[in-house]
């Protein structure tokens, strides 16, 4: 049978609602989360295997998870931390290293989401820096459940459009790989059965294999000529005209109201940390007030964030700095959460050095 | 502890990712990408005919240049005032040389040899050092000059322009059209090689009150075709190979499954590339209410080399024809001079396609051959004729076996990884010809469901009709648009092709949201 001639018109508006159920329909394709976390678009998302197997595959409990950046992963060792809980409490803990690098809230609200999935964790650390943020997480579209996805808040979210527009192609992609063997990957759960910790506070093992040591000073001039580029591109507490000054950090407040509330319905605290960067040795009074009053209970000692020596960076600590930074957790976990991890497990304290 | 004074290799927020994955992400706007797609193209589209709708149809030229060059600019801002000078110095240039005074002859050596100069300084100047050094006993040190994006396509196209300004002598008067001539951004990156006489009539007819919403609809329908291709049977195939040619260029051992997912995969994924991105250009020529030149139809279907590059970009091998062979004396000076002519022109199509010895490679084996195929016709006048099942089914397995041998020099990353290919190839390399055991060295596999799709995608390629015959495209603009005369087109605007442009264009949008990119864009 000859079908219907449309007018140029009609063959446009065809097309365009067709493309527009299409795309409706595309989003709800299923595909196996667990490839969703083993595959490596963004540099940024690469341990997120690791962090999916820990929750997942790993029966070990999380006691307290890091929920943050790359200064987070440098700058705090959860095996030095269990040891020094151990030995200052007498308590075996397991600590989990969630983070990821890169700032974005809403990153953050997915690991946790998969973290009260998983495990039942006393504590939850969210990083703050002296900055926050205002950028969504390049690898949330990556990660996020398509729902997600779709509830990301609207206003003054640099990527919920591309994010929106990226989902179809993610869930299609994601679908049509679920029906292609295994013959390209390389992962597999069972490599990190065994991984209780991705430790990068000493070394960073590149993807090639090669290792890359923490275990280094580096020269006052190029920290301070790092600092001057980071602080001349940095952006000012308010960029936005006054009148929008109560949107411009909603991005964040949004995430993290979700991620408190998440933690409430599963009988977790949350509180929150201080990862400084070098020369910035407190949290700003004004951005606590941007972030509905938020400000973090553990607040290092200047010591750290002003001796050149433990810095690689200006907002990465050395392996040294690692070191010292992760004392004063130990520490202040001491005090702030003695009771972590009882019933107490049976054995002696884990040794790390 | 270590004190070092240099630079640590890890640091910075988020760049420890960078570290272990690539470097800058591609800024480039491809035409597949969701940028293009849905944020540049609609409101390009949106303020052209906008423009018409209220009568400002002078204006509406002027809002395509300014589309253009934006197009080029998100890409190559700092390439951008190279591209205007270009245009500004050729736009002069022609004019004058079209008038009748005693030094045009000079003006025109004196253009040609600024374009080329251009390409040579940005395109071949490293390569032609890097050579020359060892000859010379000198040491050169690449400077990783940035290639222009398109500067092979505007050069050329404006070298064209400049030689029929000699000898038409009818200079393009209209500053704006020259410049969208030039940078129109449908063909401005990767071709087709666009004739003056071909746009010029077209660009000015935009002047001209009128809505084309047919060729609209027609541009939406083959930019769907080539999106498809591309994105739907290009890409993947490239995400299966591309980690092939990476084991060949770090000098690993190939199986026999794996040179053949190679060879064949890279043999369908630039036909389906080139093919896909022609489609798209045309396409969107079309949207625009321009008639871009045919530049690709079934190259596969050949049955020898000649017919191959009568098929294959096709205005590039006009170009070298008009521009090349002919000012080297064609076929002028007897026939042994015409096949020298030929075997240079060739040659230099190959150089054309990028600074490395494996597209000199390329380029000398399709010289060879082509020139090899003249000689036939000269000695053996009957070869052609011969067209029976049998020699004919010959002649075109022949033919592919060379294509598809040759394309794996024009894909290695250097001579050497080629012969990797070809090594693994014939049982040289592992000699293991299972699909699914992985060999000692590498844990890379090719999954049986590609090999499959590579089978279906050759079907089409050798024998299913092209997307221009299927929607009637014919690129003389005075032609009704679909074309009739010919064979029917099976793509009108009915329901079903609406449904299947659509289900092109979100396949196409799904694969977007981590594009690749073209591989004429490289050029």
């Amino acid at each position: 049978m000859k079908q219907p001639r449309l007018s140029p018109i009609g063959f446009l508006f065809t097309v365009t609602f067709c493309v527009a159920m299409l795309f409706s329909i595309s989003i709800l394709v299923p595909h196996n989360k667990h490839d969703r976390f083993e595959r490596h678009h963004d540099g940024t998302t690469q341990k997120a295997d690791w962090i999916y197997a820990r929750l997942t595959f790993n029966p070990t409990p999380v006691d307290v998870a890091l929920i943050g950046t790359s200064r987070t992963g440098a700058g705090l060792s959860a095996p030095r931390i269990e040891a020094a809980y151990c030995m200052a409490t007498g308590q075996r803990i397991h600590i989990a290293n969630l983070s990821i690098p890169q700032t974005g809230r809403n990153l953050h609200a997915v690991i946790v989401k998969e973290l009260l999935q998983h495990k039942s964790p006393g504590l939850i650390l969210v990083e703050m820096n002296e900055h926050e943020a205002r950028k969504p997480h390049p690898g949330f579209i990556f990660l996020a459940d398509a729902e997600d996805i779709l509830r990301a808040p609207v206003l003054i979210n640099l990527n919920f459009a591309s994010d929106l527009l990226r989902l179809p192609g993610r869930q299609l992609d994601l679908f049509m790989s679920g029906l292609l063997p295994n013959g390209s990957r390389v992962d597999s759960a069972q490599d990190h059965l065994s991984s209780d910790h991705l430790d990068r506070t000493d070394r960073l093992v590149l993807r090639d294999g090669s290792i890359v040591s923490r275990d280094v000073i580096v020269d006052r001039p190029y920290l301070a000529r790092e600092k001057t580029r980071r602080t001349q591109s940095a952006k000012a507490t308010h960029v936005l005209p006054e009148f929008l000054h109560p949107l411009e950090y909603r991005f964040s407040r949004i995430y993290l109201e979700r991620i408190e509330e998440a933690a409430a319905n599963a009988g977790a605290q949350i509180d929150y940390a201080y990862l400084p960067a070098w020369e910035e040795p407190t949290f700003p009074p004004t951005l606590a007030a941007e972030l509905g009053g938020r400000k973090p209970s553990f607040v290092p000692t200047p010591d750290i964030a002003n001796d050149p020596d433990l810095w690689l960076d200006p907002t990465h600590l050395n392996a040294a700095g690692a070191r010292a930074l992760t004392a004063e957790f130990a520490e202040w976990l001491v005090q702030t959460a003695p009771n972590l991890g009882r019933p107490a497990a049976p054995g002696p304290c884990p040794s790390v050095d | 502890m270590v004190r070092d004074g240099t630079r640590p290799v890890a640091g910075g927020d988020g760049r420890f990712g960078q570290l272990d994955l690539i470097g800058e992400p591609l800024r480039l706007m491809l035409f597949t990408t969701y940028q293009f797609l849905i944020g540049f193209l609609p409101a390009a589209l949106a303020g052209f005919f906008a423009l018409r709708a209220f009568g400002l149809h002078k204006a509406s030229i002027t809002f395509l240049l300014i589309c253009s060059l934006a197009f080029y600019a998100i890409g190559s801002l700092v390439h951008l005032g190279l591209l205007a000078g270009s245009i500004g110095v050729n736009y002069f240039l022609g004019r004058t040389i079209a008038q009748e005074r005693p030094y045009r002859r000079l003006l025109l050596i004196g253009g040609v040899g600024f374009n080329l100069a251009l390409i040579f300084w940005f395109k071949y100047l490293d390569f032609t050092l890097e050579n020359l050094a060892p000859l010379t006993g000198t040491t050169h040190t690449l400077r990783n000059i940035i290639l222009p994006l398109g500067i092979s396509f505007f050069t050329f196209q404006q070298i064209g322009y400049l030689v029929d300004c000699y000898t038409d002598k009818i200079p393009e008067r209209n500053f704006r059209q020259y410049a969208l001539f030039v940078s129109f951004f449908p063909q401005l990156i990767a071709g087709p090689i666009v004739h003056h006489s071909h746009t010029r009539p077209q660009f000015a007819a935009l002047a001209r009150p009128g809505f084309d919403l047919n060729a609209l609809s027609y541009g939406v329908m083959i930019f769907a075709l080539g999106l498809g291709k591309k994105a739907l049977v290009a890409d993947p195939i490239a995400r299966a190979i591309d980690p092939i040619y990476t084991m060949a260029a770090s000098g690993e051992p190939l199986t026999v499954a794996l040179s053949i997912a190679a060879i064949l995969g890279y043999t369908l994924q630039i036909y389906f590339d080139f093919s896909g991105y022609c489609d798209m250009a045309i396409g969107l020529g079309l949207m625009f209410g321009i008639r871009l030149p045919i530049n690709f139809n079934s190259p596969y279907k050949s049955a020898s080399i000649i017919e191959f590059w009568k098929r294959w970009h096709i205005t590039l091998s006009k170009f070298l024809r008009d521009y090349v062979y002919i000012p080297l004396g064609g076929n002028r000076a007897g026939e042994v001079m015409r096949l020298r002519n030929i075997f240079l022109t060739m040659l230099i199509g190959g150089v054309w396609h990028g600074a490395a010895w494996t597209f000199i490679i390329w380029g000398a084996l399709h010289a060879t051959a082509i020139t090899a195929n003249h000689a036939t016709r000269m000695v053996w006048p009957g070869l052609d004729r011969i067209n029976s099942a049998g020699p004919k089914l010959l002649k075109r397995a022949a033919l592919l076996a060379f294509i598809m041998g040759s394309w794996v020099y024009f894909r290695s990353p250097s001579v050497d990884a080629a012969h990797t290919v070809f090594a693994g190839l014939l049982g040289t390399g592992l000699g293991d010809i299972s699909l699914s055991s992985p060999p000692a060295l590498t844990d890379y596999t090719v999954p049986v469901q590609i090999y499959l799709f590579m089978g279906f995608a050759s079907l089409i390629a050798l024998f299913a009709p092209n997307s221009l015959e299927i929607t009637g495209y014919k690129e003389n603009w005075k032609e009704p648009l679909p074309n009739l005369s010919g064979p029917a087109p099976r793509m009108e605007l009915t329901p079903s092709a609406a449904l299947t442009t659509a289900i092109l264009f979100t396949g196409g949008l799904a694969v977007a949201w981590q594009p690749s990119i073209f591989i004429y864009f490289n050029f």
